[in-house]
C-alpha cells in the first residue's frame, strides 16, 4: 500500500512542516521570549490525537504536548459537542493544557473535503498572563489563581475567523496587552502552516497512503526505541534528588525507581515528597516530557519522535506528590525548575545503566529572571527570561559554558534586544570563570548576568535552585559551583535568596549567577 | 561529482534551494552539517549537502578487514593508481578495470593511462577480500554510490521532497559515469547530462548573473517615511551598485534594479520583503497581502514598520558565446550513430561488449538504448542497461525504460 520511500518522504515532510510552524510563528511574533528566545514548539497529530512529528524546539513544552492535546480534545468533545472544520481552540489551564499558565496551547483540528485528517497544535510562553508579579510567575504564589488568568479550552477561531472576544480576554489580563494579541496571532499563522503542509500531504499522496505511511512511522519508532532500550539492559535503578525550599534547605525529594525489563521502561515516583504550597509543583505532562526528552537522550536522539516512542515507557507518579499535583496547587515553577531536577533524577538512574553514555549533573536551574513594572509615561511592561548554565561535563568531553540544557532549548534574549524593548541596562554580562566542577573532563561554568533597572518603578522574581546543593560530579569528577544572587543599591550589596520577589528602584542592579556542571571522572 | 568530492542541491521550481544558516567550519558526518560544531552565520546560502566521494578517493581496507571508500582522496595529483604516479586505489581505478573508463586514455587521448596499474592496486584490495578485481572494483563503485544516493536524499527525502518528482541533473567530471546509479536508488527516471559535465560548475561561476545588494536602514512607520529622502537613497544605491557591478565586468546594458522595502508590523522582529513604492498607502497595502500570503492573516490598522530600503542590481558579464574550447573535439556530426569502439563493461557478474560512442558525433537526436558508454574529452557517461539516452540539443537526455 505504501512503500519506504514514500513512508521516508511522508515523515520527513511531516518533521519539515513542524518546524515551519514554528518558524512561522516566530517571525509573526512580538515579544522578545517568543521572537528571540524561541519559547514555542510546534508538533502536529493525527486524527486520534497521536504525535506525528514534532520540530525539537522546547523539550519541556513537546513532553506535555501530546498529554495536554488529549485533555483539551476530552473537555472540547465532552462540553462543547466536538471540534469542527474552520475552529481553533486555545488553553492555558496548567492542569489541561500541560505545563504553566505562561505557555498557551493553540490547537487547530485539520479537515480535507470534509473529513478530519489531524491536528496542528503550538505552545508558546507569553512573557505575562496577569497574576500577582509582572511575569506570571510570583515566587510565593499559594494557588493557581495567584500565577495569573486560566484559560479552559475555548474557540480562539470560528469559521476561519479570529473570536476577538477572546483576544480582548487575553489582553486585558495582561500586562503587555499589544504583545498578546501579536503572539496570539503569530500562534494562529503556526498551526495554519502545519495545516496546509498537511493538506498538501493529503492531497499528494491520498489520505489512505498518507495514513498507513504516519501508522507505519509510529510502528517503526516504537520498535526502534524499544531496541534501544533492551541495548540498556536489563535492571532495577533508584535515584534521589533534591529541590530547594524557599529558605535554602534541599529537603524537597524526587525519588525514582526506574525498572528496565525486555525493552520497555516503567518509572515510578513513588517516595516522592508532596505537593508544596508554593509554584514547584509541576504538573503530569511535565513529568513526562522530562521521561521522554531523558529517555530519548540516552537511547537514539536519531528515532523520529512520535507516539510510537511513547509506547514502551510507563510513568507512574502518586496524585497529590510534587510531580504530579491536585489543582489548584501553584505550578509555575514546576516547568522550570522541577523538570530540571527530574530529569537529572531520570539521567542518575540511567546513568546505573550506562554510565558511558550520561554526563554529569548540569547546572539543574533554568535560573529564571523576571521583571516588570511601570514607566515613568505609564506604560507597562513584562520581561522573562532563563539563564543558561554550566552544562556537567561529558563522558569525552568537557561541558560547555553558559548554555541551556535539557528541559529549556531557548536562546538568550540579544541586550540589543532588552535595552531597546525595556527600561533595563545590562551592566554585565559574561561567563563566570572557575564554577564549573574539576574532573577528568570539566564540567561547563556558569554565566553572570547584572541588570539595571532605568527608570520608572519594576519589581523582580527570581527563581533558581543549586543555590545550596551544588550540581553532582559523575564517575569521581567534583560538583559544579551554586548560583547566586544579589541586589546592589545605593553601593551596597546584600545576597538575595534564589527564590523571591521584591520591588526595584531606579539605579539597583539584580546580579545572576548560576550554577556552574558537573565533571566527570576523577581530576 | 568531481576529484575529490560530491554535492547535491534542490532546485525546486526552477530556484536553488536556500538555508538561512550555516556552521562556518563546522565539521560534517554522513553529509550532514554537525550541528554547533562550527561558527553559526545567519546568511543565505544554498543548502548543498556533501560527502567526500570522487574520482580521486580511495578505497581501503579497516581494521575489520572491510572494504571503505573515502575520506582520503588521492586528488589530481599525484590521482589515481592510473594516472601512474601513486599506487592509491581509487573509485577511477575501479571504474576503469571495470570497463567504464577508457583503459587506455582520457581527455580525448591526451592523457595516459595505466589500466595494469588500476588492475594491480585494486587486486591487492581483492586479495585481502578474497573476491574477484572486478567484484572488488565493482564494490568500490557500489559504496561510492552508496555515499552519493545520502546527500541526495538528504537534500530531497529528508527536506519532505520526493526525489520521484526531480530529474537528476550530472555533472562534475565524475558524475555522468554514476548518474544511472544514484537515479535506479532514489526512483529518478530521468537524468540530464550538461554540455560539459567537466566544466559546469567553473562555467557557472564564470557566466552566472552578478548580484549586488544594497541595504539602507529605514526603520519608521510606513506613513512617517520621507519619500524624498528615501528616492534619493534609492539613486544612491543604484550609482554604488552599478559601479560595482561594472567593476566586476558586468555590460551596462544589462544591468537592471529592483527596489524593496523589508517591513514588519512594529513589534515583529522579522521582516517580509515587498516592493518599494514612494506611496506610502501603496507600500502599507502591499504588506498588508504579503502577511495575509505568508502568515494566513493580516492587522489592518496595525502600524508598518519599515526597516530597510533594499536594492538588487543585477547584470550579465559577457558571455563567451562560443564553447569552451579547450579540447579539439572534431566536428563530424552525422546522422547515424555509429559506435567508434566496442568494448568489455563489468555488468552484475560478467564482462558484457558494450558499444561507445563519442559524443561530439552524436546526431542531434540520436537515440542509444543502454548499456552504452559516451565519451567525451571532460567526462565519460554510462549508459547503464535499463537506460536509453536522447540527445537533446546540447544535452544528452537519460530516461529509465520502465
Amino acid at each position: 500500500m505504501t512503500d519506504p520511500i514514500t513512508t521516508e518522504v511522508i515523515k520527513n515532510a511531516l518533521v519539515y512542516a513542524a518546524e515551519e510552524m514554528g518558524i512561522a510563528v516566530r517571525n509573526a511574533a512580538y515579544s522578545p521570549n517568543i521572537k528571540e528566545r524561541l519559547d514555542h514548539s510546534c508538533a502536529l497529530f493525527d486524527r486520534f490525537g497521536r504525535l506525528i512529528a514534532q520540530a525539537e524546539h522546547i523539550p519541556v513544552h513537546l513532553g506535555s504536548l501530546p498529554w495536554g492535546l488529549k485533555r483539551m480534545l476530552e473537555i472540547v468533545d465532552r462540553k462543547h459537542g466536538g471540534v469542527h472544520e474552520g475552529e481553533m481552540w486555545v488553553a492555558n489551564d496548567p492542569y489541561v493544557a500541560g505545563t504553566h499558565l505562561n505557555d498557551v496551547t493553540l490547537l487547530r483540528p485539520i479537515f480535507e473535503s470534509g473529513r478530519l485528517i489531524g491536528y496542528a497544535a503550538n505552545k508558546a510562553h507569553h512573557a505575562d498572563v496577569g497574576g500577582s508579579a509582572p511575569g506570571s510567575m510570583p515566587a510565593d504564589a499559594a494557588d493557581l489563581y495567584a500565577e495569573g488568568l486560566v484559560v479552559p479550552p475555548l474557540r480562539l477561531v470560528r469559521e476561519d475567523r479570529v473570536v476577538d472576544e477572546i483576544v480582548e480576554l487575553f489582553r486585558a489580563n495582561s500586562r503587555t496587552p499589544e504583545a498578546r494579541s501579536g503572539d496570539l496571532r503569530a500562534q494562529i499563522a503556526g498551526n495554519y502552516t502545519g495545516e496546509r503542509r498537511l493538506r498538501e500531504l493529503c492531497d499528494r499522496y491520498g489520505f489512505e497512503i498518507l495514513e498507513a505511511s504516519i501508522a507505519r512511522g509510529l510502528d517503526d519508532s516504537e520498535r526502534r526505541m524499544r531496541a534501544a532500550l533492551r541495548a540498556l539492559g536489563d535492571g532495577v535503578f533508584n535515584a534521589t534528588d533534591y529541590l530547594e525550599d524557599r529558605d535554602g534547605e534541599p529537603r524537597i525529594r524526587i525519588a525514582l525507581r526506574l525498572e528496565l525489563r525486555d525493552g520497555s521502561a516503567r518509572l515510578d515516583y513513588a517516595g516522592t515528597s508532596d505537593q508544596v504550597g508554593f509554584p514547584l509543583n509541576a504538573v503530569f505532562g511535565v513529568t513526562l516530557s522530562g521521561v521522554h526528552y531523558a529517555l530519548r537522550a540516552i537511547t537514539d536522539p536519531t528515532i523520529p519522535m512520535n507516539d510510537g516512542c511513547f509506547r514502551p515507557v510507563e510513568v507512574h507518579a502518586p496524585e497529590g506528590v510534587l510531580l504530579n499535583p491536585r489543582r489548584p496547587a501553584p505550578v509555575s515553577g514546576g516547568n522550570v525548575e522541577t523538570s530540571m531536577r527530574n530529569a537529572d533524577v531520570i539521567l542518575q538512574a540511567l546513568a546505573q545503566a550506562a554510565p558511558q553514555r550520561v554526563p554529569a549533573c548540569s547546572g539543574g536551574t533554568m535560573s529564571n529572571v523576571m521583571l516588570g513594572g511601570a514607566r515613568p509615561d505609564g506604560r507597562t511592561w513584562a520581561f522573562y527570561e532563563t539563564n543558561g548554565c554550566g552544562m556537567g561535563a561529558r563522558p569525552t568531553s568537557d561541558g560547555v559554558d553558559a548554555i541551556h540544557v535539557h528541559m529549556t532549548n531557548t536562546l538568550n534574549t540579544p541586550i540589543e534586544a532588552i535595552e531597546r524593548e525595556y527600561p533595563l541596562r545590562i551592566v554585565r554580562y559574561e561567563i563566570a570563570p572557575g564554577t564549573g566542577g574539576a574532573g577528568r573532563y570539566r564540567g561547563g561554568n556558569g554565566l553572570l548576568r547584572s541588570i539595571e533597572l532605568v527608570e520608572g518603578t519594576a519589581y523582580a522574581t527570581l527563581l533558581a535552585d543549586r543555590h545550596t546543593r551544588r550540581p553532582p560530579g559523575a564517575q569521581g569528577g567534583q560538583p559544579g559551583a551554586r548560583g547566586r544572587h544579589s541586589l546592589m543599591r545605593h553601593g551596597v550589596e546584600r545576597p538575595l535568596g534564589a527564590k523571591v520577589g521584591l520591588p526595584l528602584e531606579p539605579g539597583d542592579v539584580l546580579t545572576i549567577q548560576t550554577p556552574g556542571g558537573g565533571g566527570y571522572g576523577a581530576p | 561529482m568531481g576529484g575529490t568530492t560530491a554535492k547535491a542541491g534542490a532546485i525546486v521550481d526552477g530556484i536553488a534551494q536556500v538555508a538561512g544558516e550555516f556552521e562556518a567550519a563546522g565539521r560534517t558526518h554522513s553529509g550532514r552539517t554537525v550541528k554547533g560544531s562550527g561558527y553559526p552565520v545567519r546568511f543565505p546560502f544554498v543548502d548543498l549537502a556533501e560527502v567526500s566521494a570522487g574520482g580521486g578517493t580511495i578505497a581501503w581496507l579497516d581494521d575489520g578487514g572491510s572494504l571503505r571508500v573515502g575520506p582520503l582522496s588521492a586528488g589530481a595529483d599525484p590521482g589515481p593508481a592510473c594516472y601512474g604516479k601513486s599506487d592509491a586505489a581509487t573509485v577511477t581505478d575501479a571504474n576503469v578495470v571495470l570497463g567504464r573508463l577508457n583503459p587506455r586514455h582520457l581527455l580525448g587521448g591526451a592523457f595516459p593511462i595505466d589500466a595494469a596499474r588500476s588492475r594491480s592496486t585494486i587486486e591487492t584490495l581483492a586479495r585481502a577480500l578474497s573476491m574477484s578485481v572486478e567484484a572488488a572494483a565493482a564494490g568500490i563503485v557500489t559504496l561510492v554510490d552508496s555515499a552519493m544516493a545520502k546527500v541526495l536524499r538528504i537534500v530531497t527525502v529528508e527536506r519532505g521532497l520526493d526525489p520521484r518528482d526531480f530529474t537528476l541533473v550530472a555533472f562534475g567530471g565524475g558524475g555522468p559515469l554514476h548518474a544511472c546509479a544514484l537515479a535506479d536508488e532514489l526512483g529518478i527516471a530521468r537524468v540530464v547530462i550538461t554540455e560539459h559535465p567537466g566544466l559546469f560548475s567553473a562555467s557557472g561561476l564564470l557566466n552566472a548573473e552578478l548580484h549586488v545588494n544594497e541595504v539602507r536602514s529605514v526603520l519608521r512607520a510606513a506613513g512617517e517615511i520621507d519619500s524624498e529622502a528615501v528616492e534619493k537613497a534609492f539613486a544612491c544605491s543604484e550609482e554604488r551598485a552599478r559601479a560595482a557591478l561594472a567593476e566586476q565586468g558586468a555590460q551596462a546594458a544589462t544591468i537592471a534594479f529592483r527596489r524593496e522595502y523589508d517591513a514588519r508590523y512594529r513589534g515583529q522582529s522579522f521582516e517580509l520583503t515587498i516592493e518599494y513604492d514612494r506611496v506610502p498607502g501603496v507600500v502599507e497595502e502591499r504588506f498588508h497581502e504579503a502577511h495575509r500570503v505568508r502568515y494566513g492573516y493580516d492587522v489592518p490598522g496595525e502600524v508598518i514598520e519599515v526597516v530597510n530600503a533594499r536594492l538588487t542590481a543585477t547584470g550579465a558579464v559577457a558571455r563567451d558565446e562560443s564553447p569552451p574550447s579547450c579540447h579539439p573535439e572534431p566536428c563530424r556530426r552525422t546522422t547515424r550513430n555509429e559506435p567508434i569502439a566496442t568494448r568489455s563493461v563489468w555488468l552484475d557478474d560478467t564482462f558484457v561488449d558494450v558499444p561507445v560512442f563519442e559524443r561530439a558525433a552524436l546526431a542531434p537526436a540520436a537515440q542509444i538504448d543502454g548499456p552504452a558508454v559516451v565519451e567525451a574529452y571532460d567526462s565519460t557517461t554510462y549508459v547503464a542497461p535499463s537506460w536509453s539516452l536522447a540527445v537533446d540539443g546540447d544535452l544528452l537526455v537519460l530516461q529509465a525504460t520502465p
